[in-house]
């Protein structure tokens, strides 16, 4: 499939979800997802751009160019922009943090939703010649339960806050992969209850 | 990219989601929420039927009114959810917090009847329900 291009931020959300009605009219990603899958894709996707839109900085104009590649009960898919880049461990560290908090921001939780919808998820941070770049898959049947500790409903029957338990068993983990090695000389991220 | 509130009594309001609650409308919804509340709405029917994106920010706001709203003995409800909206109460597993009912009316139906303060874990049916939705994505 060809690569899209998204210039002007404040369309792009309102691009990607033309772009994936567009997909859905067509039956694009038939042979790849069902619907929910579909949906779980656009929902990274959106997550991801809406990411770029709020917080991303991009001195010398926004290029933001979305990749999709249909396989057998798979989509892979690719997204390098031309901002400033960010820590992707850090803020994901601190999404974390958020759910710790006594009374959490309902904001700050997009990273933590995108890595919930997805599956082999690696960044590769924006470095002198390179565009940051994240890419992710999302299966048929893709489900993950990692999204739970986001919203912890026990801690609210507690005391109605959102302290709570050790997400230690939950939460994904980062590690830094090594350099030289593709697009993974970033960051990757573990599912600790993948297959 | 609006919606719209419709008081069912004075309590209780149906909140029509339109084709998405998300970072563009969440800080518009929170703000229309609190301004219901401080009228004394404690019952919202989040009406999903024609929305297509439901994002962590618009998931978070909808939290932020649940925890506003449950020590004063309020609820939250969802009805006629969408797919794409019931796809991402399934992968938050937000379905243990929010009811979900088929329809606005058996919503309200259900909002109607004397039940006390919301019961956390509420997303499992129990006697006396008017019927709730049960999740049934199949993620």
């Amino acid at each position: 499939m060809p690569q899209v291009h998204f210039t002007r931020l404040d369309h792009a959300i309102d691009e990607v979800h033309d772009l994936f009605d567009r997909w859905a009219e067509s039956g694009t990603l038939d042979g790849s997802l069902d619907e929910d899958g579909a949906s779980v894709l656009r929902l990274a996707v959106h997550e991801w751009i809406a990411n770029l839109v709020q917080h991303a900085a991009f001195p010398a104009g926004a290029r933001i160019t979305l990749d999709v590649e249909p396989g057998k009960s798979v989509v892979r898919c690719a997204i390098e922009d031309s901002s400033v880049g960010f820590d992707f461990a850090g803020q994901v560290e601190q999404q974390h943090a958020i759910l710790d908090a006594p009374a959490p921001s309902e904001r700050g939780r997009g990273l933590l939703m995108l890595i919930t919808c997805t599956e082999a998820l690696a960044f590769r941070p924006a470095a002198s010649g390179a565009r940051q770049r994240i890419s992710f898959c999302v299966r048929a049947g893709t489900g993950a339960a990692l999204f739970e500790p986001l919203f912890r409903p026990e801690d609210l029957a507690d005391d109605f806050s959102l302290l709570g338990p050790d997400l230690s068993d939950a939460a994904p983990t980062l590690a830094s992969t090594p350099a030289g090695d593709g697009d993974t000389h970033g960051t990757a991220v573990a599912y600790p209850d993948a297959p | 990219m609006t919606f719209t509130f419709q008081k069912a009594s004075q309590t209780a309001v149906v909140v029509r989601i339109g084709k998405a609650l998300d970072f563009r409308n969440a800080a518009e919804f929170k703000a229309a929420c609190q301004e219901h509340a401080r009228q004394g709405i404690r019952y919202y029917v989040l009406d999903f039927s024609s929305t297509g994106i439901l994002d962590s920010t618009g998931l978070g706001v909808i939290f932020s009114l649940y925890r506003q709203l449950t020590p004063a003995g309020g609820q939250v409800v969802f009805a006629s959810v969408s797919r794409p909206v019931q796809v991402v109460v399934q992968l938050t597993r937000t379905y243990k917090v929010f009811r979900q009912f088929p329809t606005v009316e058996a919503a309200l139906e259900a909002g109607a009847a004397p039940s006390g303060p919301a019961q956390i874990g509420a997303g499992e049916p129990r006697p006396g329900d008017a019927r709730p939705q049960q999740p049934t994505g199949t993620l």
